[in-house]
């Protein structure tokens, strides 16, 4: 966390300007948090994230990306708290790449937005900034009226007592040759502004077209490229006819690389035109041969080494109790690779010039693409300048750095600005999917309604091989793998969890709310299983075992109340609960059933609606409720796209899912309504928002179809899936 | 030359006639409100008014809209855009351009739409799933633009 010690005022030029250094770590101790600024015209407000100036604006710069996520209104929101200002009135600005705004977390330190943890891991330096801030601004006031600081009261951006008033810009001079004080935040009941819902600051110009994507960067004197990369995971480039390309209109060259030694990138080849259209249609006419790759690879494959995997006993991972279970007459659970599939595809701008690499990029990625441009343009970390646009989605896609080093690569070879630019099918066709898994439970309930044992085998690709393979051994296992069951929130003396896992060539990563995603559905389904089992409601059967979980106890409580699961009345209702990244979400899903009609009066499968949803979200310490519960909705959204239909496909070692006719992301008319209770649970932290509301909704939902039609769905995507009444619609 | 009407300006642009207007719009006007998505019409980043009708500029070339009226976010003054802000819809906001668009196509033909034909005419994707604000604010802003006069029914009571 903050040493306080640390704390610094960076620079003040006739304004205050707060920042805060962190311990670092050893890879980056070329850098000296306390010496001067050591990086271009903007050096002067490293490391600082509050600005007020003469003038009395006060300017935040946020240290993580806004993805959608609400981030950019958040952090303002606790700064504005602190400094008794209006929201509205505070400017935010992204914070450039710098190790000064590493997430301030134990274990990383880099500049990154992932895991649900920006207000985890910000909220409390933002606050103790605005704290600080606001006690240095009433002390200068003091000062020069003579007074003492208790009387001095802040609101609205003024310092006022008795008849004296001054704005903070007024004060920010005299503030910032003060000694920084040791201030502390505001006690939680003097709160105005965290914990109520204004209007998020990012939006009025998401409504009219202006707010800056990284597709939207438009550098003077840019050309425009599109990128194409091997088909077949893993091959590599060994000739390039392009010829008919060249001849093309606005074609300006045609280029090839090869992966970089660092594992960053894969071979690829761009055209570079004078626009993007000019450059999509010549890349058509690019005659590239690839060798290499796993060839024979495909769906069939694919499944048959994640059951071989449930075959064999794995690593063994957890062991409690005297007598753990085999596993071997369990049943199968399984899920599909999924794409990520955000809105905006994946682009970057860059530009090398005067002995730096400027990029402007959508990430959620700074720290990493940092490190990654430097290593493969062969240029020291502080050559690179990275603006950090607005993100069209992320996902958990866009913490991977390989779209930025490309169009650095390409802008080093052209030595012009370049906008690069993928299509929608490169996009699809070179994700960071989210692993397909297997998983084979096995339980046993003994006559009082009891769980005894549970044991769990699991079967798929580790995401976190491609980062830390020297230390996959050494890791404690649980890491994206295991959660949900390493960790079981359910009282159960006698458990085994086992782990096998997969190599296979096709690229895997964080995709929202990651293992959470696989092991929420195998979980809470065979938790409902064990449950019909027992002849005991699900609901019940819950509660029975979370005793030693009470903000599970009280969550699955809640929202059962809020779906007034027991007065079902002929309604199908699935329960799930499940945690993830400091939250705990429970949900109740509510179906109906209806014959699918294949014409003539004969009947072929049925059709799963999902009417109506019920959220009940324990978040910890809560500073915007609305964002929240949009934030939950969406994630329930999400979830109900991938378990209705997604699936990424696989053939001749290449994804061979090409854009979204393939891949059905769902659609307005089939998201069902949503409540969502946000419950302010026993912690005084927050808990993660963007991703802890996906989990629950699969398992939800097919414990609902289970109530509906008596069978159960152990495999996602739900479409497709075989029933005694044919094949499932949505 | 392709020539057209773009946020009420005559416009005329040098550029092949098969050129998606998407491409046009964005790279040669600079109006970037307008999204690429997809590119093949599937996913509605890139809606645009075309004589009032929502339109797929990925998959309309510029030479189809010749002599014709062409709107995107940027020329757009319309009751939704407030409705957007007032039900805080947008997440990350990239597909909002088109879900804006397509709103207001859906309002002025049809000031006072059923949930079906809500759902029948909105099937822009968002990845967000910001669709439960999106609906709340098609029902806001359908309540506050003026409605047609509909014929009254002869009163049958008098109360
Ligand atoms: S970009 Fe036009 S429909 Fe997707
Ligand atoms: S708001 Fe992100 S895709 Fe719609």
């Amino acid at each position: 966390m903050i040493n306080l010690s640390r704390r610094d005022i960076l620079r003040s030029a006739g304004g205050l300007l707060l920042g805060f250094a962190f311990p670092i770590s050893p890879e980056f101790l070329e850098y000296d948090p306390e010496g001067s600024p050591n990086r271009g015209p903007d050096g002067e407000w490293l490391g600082a994230y509050v600005c007020i100036d003469p003038q009395g604006v006060v300017t935040l710069r946020v240290p993580a990306s806004e993805m959608g996520q609400g981030v950019h209104t958040a952090l303002p929101m606790i700064l504005a708290e602190e400094l008794d200002l209006d929201l509205a009135t505070v400017r935010v600005e992204m914070a450039p790449n710098s190790i000064a705004y590493a997430h301030p977390s134990d274990v990383g330190k880099t500049q990154l937005t992932a895991g649900s943890g920006s207000v985890r891991g910000w909220w409390g330096p933002m606050a103790i900034a605005g704290a600080t801030a606001r006690a240095m601004l009433v002390e200068a006031a003091a000062h020069r009226w003579g007074v003492s600081v208790g009387s001095c009261v802040t609101a609205g951006g003024r310092v006022t007592c008795g008849e004296h008033a001054a704005t903070y810009g007024d004060l920010a001079a005299e503030a910032a040759v003060l000694t920084v004080p040791e201030a502390s935040p505001k006690p939680r009941r003097s709160w105005r502004l965290v914990g109520t819902e204004p209007q998020r600051l990012d939006i009025p110009s998401k409504t009219n077209g202006a707010a800056l994507f990284g597709i939207d960067v438009d550098v003077p004197g840019a050309v425009q490229a599109t990128v194409l990369h091997s088909p077949v995971f893993g091959a590599r480039l060994v000739s390039v006819d392009d010829t008919e390309a060249r001849k093309l209109p606005g074609v300006i060259d045609v280029l090839h690389f090869k992966g970089s030694e660092t594992g960053h990138t894969s071979d690829f080849v761009t055209v570079i035109a004078d626009t993007f259209w000019h450059a999509r249609v010549a890349i058509v006419s690019v005659v590239a041969t690839w060798e290499g790759g796993r060839s024979e690879l495909d769906d069939a494959t694919i499944e048959r080494e994640l059951m071989d995997g449930l075959e064999h006993r794995g690593q063994l991972c957890k062991k409690v109790g005297a007598r753990p279970p085999s596993v071997e007459s369990g049943v199968t659970y399984q899920v599909p690779y999924l794409h990520h599939a955000t809105m905006e595809p994946l682009t970057c701008t860059a530009h090398v010039h005067d002995d730096i690499v400027e990029l402007w990029a959508p990430t959620q990625a700074q720290g990493f693409t940092e490190r990654a441009v430097a290593a493969v343009l062969g240029v020291p970390h502080d050559a690179i300048v990275l603006h950090t646009t607005f993100l069209g989605g992320g996902f958990g896609r866009k913490s991977e750095v390989d779209f930025v080093v490309e169009a650095a690569q390409i802008a080093q070879a052209v030595g012009k600005p370049v906008k690069v630019t993928w299509t929608r099918e490169e996009d699809f066709s070179h994700g960071f999917y989210r692993p397909a898994f297997g998983a084979r439970l096995n339980g046993a309930v003994d006559s009082a309604g009891r769980i005894t044992d549970l044991s769990v085998r699991l079967s798929g690709p580790n995401i976190l091989t491609r980062f830390v393979p020297f230390l996959l051994d050494g890791l404690p296992f649980g890491f994206f793998v295991g959660e949900n069951f390493f960790d079981l929130p359910y009282s159960v003396p006698n458990q085994r969890l086992e782990y096998n896992r997969l190599e296979l060539p096709i690229p895997t990563g964080f995709w929202r709310s990651v293992s959470a995603s696989h092991n929420g559905f195998f979980r809470e389904c065979f938790i409902d299983e064990l449950a019909h089992g027992a002849g005991v409601d699900p609901v019940q059967f819950r509660l029975d075992h979370l005793v030693d979980s009470p903000r599970h106890h009280n969550l699955v409580r809640r929202v059962a109340d809020m779906a007034d699961w027991d007065h079902r009345d002929g309604r199908f209702l699935g329960i799930a609960v499940v945690e993830s990244f400091g939250s705990i979400v429970a949900e109740v899903a509510q179906i109906r059933v209806e014959d699918h009609l294949a014409g003539a009066g004969t009947v072929d499968g049925i059709v799963v609606h999902v009417e109506r949803v019920w959220v009940a979200f324990d978040c910890g310490r809560c500073i915007h409720r609305g964002i929240i519960a949009a934030q939950a909705q969406g994630a329930v959204g999400m979830g109900l796209s991938v378990a209705f239909g997604e699936r990424m496909s696989f053939s001749g070692g290449a994804a061979v899912t090409p854009n979204f006719y393939a891949y059905p992301v769902l659609k307005l008319g089939q998201m069902p309504e949503i409540e969502v209770e946000v419950i302010e649970g026993a912690l005084d932290q927050p808990g993660g928002v963007g991703e802890p509301a996906l989990p629950p909704i699969a398992p939800a939902v097919c414990n609902a179809i289970f109530a509906a039609i008596g069978e159960r769905i152990r495999e996602l995507p739900i479409a497709g899936q075989k029933t005694a009444r044919g094949v499932i619609f949505v | 030359m392709p020539s057209f009407t773009l946020n009420s300006r005559p416009v005329s642009v040098e550029v092949d006639p098969d050129t998606p207007l998407l491409w046009v719009l964005r790279e040669q006007f600079a109006l970037t409100g307008t999204k690429f998505g997809c590119g093949v019409g599937q996913c509605g980043a890139c809606t645009v008014h075309v004589e009032g009708v929502a339109t797929r500029s990925c998959i309309t070339t510029v030479g189809g809209v010749e002599g014709r009226a062409v709107r995107t976010i940027e020329g757009l003054d319309h009751p939704v855009q407030k409705a957007w802000i007032e039900e805080q819809v947008p997440q990350c906001g990239y597909c909002q351009s088109g879900q804006i668009m397509a709103a207001a196509a859906l309002l002025d033909a049809h000031p006072n739409p059923d949930e079906a034909t809500v759902a029948d005419s909105m099937t822009n994707l968002c990845r967000c799933a910001t669709y439960a604000r999106i609906k709340k604010a098609i029902r806001r802003a359908a309540d506050e633009m003026p409605q047609p006069i509909a014929p009254q029914p002869p009163p049958t009571s008098t109360p």
